[in-house]
């Protein structure tokens, strides 16, 4: 595994990517609900907005840290519903369904990621189902609806996350980096 | 084997802002329709212009795309500025350049090793090529890293950038701050040498045309920014000229405008272009890397654009440095622009080639019309022709490899439409 230079000794804060472009529709809801998680908590993670391309993306990030990413998503359920997804689920689906307007996509480059063994501890993917993208368009009314849903499930994963990494009280062995198990497999639970 | 008779339709264009498709058919062994069908959106930003105040370009247009938003912030403030009668000068117009060169390292460093690459060798990603060469992704990674500060520094954030206005910057950065990227893009110019002889190592399909190459011309620097628009058969002229000069036109089988010259032909724009139109401005070491590598002072193979990216991204490198070392900044970060009664023009260089704009605003800067002609819309009559003569060149291929060929045809312009891996999916109709 991978450390960028920059790396510290510590482990990291967690980092959530909101990913999509803030004047297309639907597609601003992954910025707006990670600059959202930021003006709540702004403590609990450290925030960046990904707003064109990714292939970079794994650059971003330290392999000891753990991802949320948020973005519009697109598999025909209705506008609005969440889903969470382990990001480094070798099914991803392709960005035909998670919706990142130009460039390399996000699961390209989350598989670029682990090719280049530059993945992180874990990454989750919430993802807000999505039904237009024109531009200077606002959030279609059911994703604006989710927003403060799609804010609460970024805090739930993270609760998630560290309650399964607490060192234990022996303080024997490092603290296991797994997938929280919630969010396995529960798509569609708005 | 020949095809006589071969019908590739691409319905749907995967993964791009947009939509688009492909056909082409071919009867009797001769190329009959070429037809490239893209739909992009600036139109609808001109619409969306009007009416608006003069200053909201700058930002509005950058949003246009997310890979060359620098581009069309640039080409929206000098054309504004000219129509307000605002020169600049100084720390502020070299600053403006420094952040050209970084869209450029990240544009040409996103095409060439993700978008284009794979065409040559034989893979259908960047990230199959990473599977088998990390290194070098790794090294083409860090080059892209190298733009991406550049255009953070200057631009507030790396897409999008929110540091700019009309007159120049929010903030200058100071002395220190640019000081900093220069670690960075010395080690990424050692970087982007082998990369030039890496992209100059693949096998280029045979293809060339008497291409009338466009671009910007300078007298005195490789151009970003400012220079007439000129041509190798003689075109010379303002940016007021261009309208008159060049027309886009609507065609049947698209939503995109085609350009194409009034007085009858077709012209291409981007690399190429300002390779053939410029390449006495580059430095000489640029220029000898280029002999080293088989580029002369004009390239009419389309396949080799990717090298000559390459060699731009070097000079992007090169510039960036230069700019740094002899900075100084502004005693203020922009130059007031109050607004007039007026008509200004402008075109810079995008990394995909010419991008012109302009505007007409009142006395009270309120726009009243805005124009925007984006280099893809006129490079489409270029990229049929190029694929109208390839097929007709080629027929003796499988058709597998014709279809992937055709594809490649068109990414070697790297139009905005295709900045995915795959730039289609085709169904072949074979007649």
């Amino acid at each position: 595994m991978k450390a960028d230079a920059t790396a510290e000794a510590t482990t990291p804060r967690p980092l959530i990517i909101g990913v999509g472009n803030r004047d297309r529709g639907d597609d601003a809801i992954g910025p707006l609900a990670a600059q959202a998680f930021a003006d709540r908590w702004p403590d609990r993670a450290e925030v960046l907005l990904a707003e064109g391309d990714l292939s970079d993306l794994s650059l971003r990030w330290r392999h000891d840290q753990f991802v949320v990413i948020v973005d519009a998503l697109m598999s025909g359920k209705p506008a609005g519903t969440i889903s969470t997804i382990d990001g480094l689920d070798h099914d991803l689906p392709s960005n035909r369904r998670l919706v990142s307007s130009h460039g390399v996509g996000l699961a390209e480059a989350i598989s670029l990621a682990q090719v280049l063994e530059r993945q992180p501890a874990g990454i989750t993917i919430v993802g807000i189902e999505a039904c237009q993208y024109e531009h200077f368009t606002q959030l279609s009314s059911g994703v604006a609806g989710a927003l403060s849903a799609a804010v609460d499930r970024i805090r739930q994963v993270l609760d998630e996350y560290e309650l399964d990494t607490v060192r234990p009280a022996d303080g024997l062995g490092p603290p296991p980096l797994s997938v929280p198990a919630s969010i396995k497999d529960n798509r569609g639970s708005p | 084997m020949t095809h006589k008779n071969v019908d590739f339709h691409v319905p749907v264009l995967a993964r791009v802002e947009g939509e688009g498709a492909m056909h082409v058919k071919v009867e009797d062994g001769v190329v009959t329709d070429v037809r490239l069908e893209i739909y992009e959106p600036p139109r609808f930003f001109e619409a969306f212009l009007r009416g608006r105040d003069y200053t909201e370009p700058v930002d509005i247009t950058a949003r246009i795309c997310g890979i060359c938003p620098v581009a069309y912030q640039m080409s929206a403030t000098h054309a504004i500025e000219r129509a307000c009668g605002v020169e600049v000068d100084g720390p502020i117009r070299e600053l403006r350049r420094l952040l050209y060169c970084g869209e450029w390292i990240e544009s040409h460093v996103l095409h060439i090793g993700f978008l284009h690459a794979p065409d040559f060798l034989g893979y259908h990603s960047g990230i199959a090529i990473a599977a088998d060469h990390p290194e070098m992704v790794e090294r083409v990674l860090q080059l892209k890293k190298t733009g991406n500060n550049v255009v953070e520094l200057l631009g507030g954030r790396p897409i999008h950038p929110v540091n700019i206005r009309l007159g120049g910057f929010y903030r200058a950065p100071s002395r220190r701050e640019l000081a900093s990227l220069l670690p960075g893009l010395e080690e990424a110019r050692e970087i982007c040498i082998d990369l030039v002889r890496w992209t100059a190592g693949f096998d280029f399909p045979d293809l060339s045309q008497d291409y009338e190459f466009i671009s910007l011309r300078h007298p005195d620097e490789y151009p970003f920014n400012e220079g007439r628009i000129v041509s190798n058969r003689g075109l010379d002229i303002d940016a007021s000229a261009f309208e008159q000069f060049s027309a886009e036109e609507h065609v049947a089988h698209s939503t995109a405008l085609h350009s194409h010259r009034r007085d009858g032909g077709w012209y291409q724009v981007g690399p190429l272009a300002r390779w053939a139109n410029n390449h006495d401005l580059l430095p000489h070491d640029i220029q000898a890397l280029a002999t080293e590598v088989g580029v002369g002072p004009v390239e009419n193979n389309p396949f080799k654009s990717i090298i000559v990216r390459s060699l731009e991204t070097l000079f992007a490198i090169d510039e960036a440095i230069r700019i740094i070392r002899a900075y100084a900044p502004p005693n203020r970060p922009y130059v007031d622009v109050p607004a007039r009664e007026g008509e200004g023009w402008a075109a810079t260089e995008a990394p995909r080639g010419l991008l012109y704009h302009r505007y007409k605003i009142d006395e009270g800067g309120t726009i009243l019309e805005a124009q925007i002609i984006p280099p893809t819309a006129q490079n489409q009559p270029s990229i049929e022709a190029d694929l109208k003569q390839f097929v007709e060149q080629h027929l003796h291929l499988d058709l597998e490899e014709l279809e992937l060929r055709c594809e490649q045809t068109i990414r070697n312009y790297d139009p905005c439409i295709s900045c995915s891996t795959h730039f289609m999916t085709l169904h072949i109709d074979e007649s």
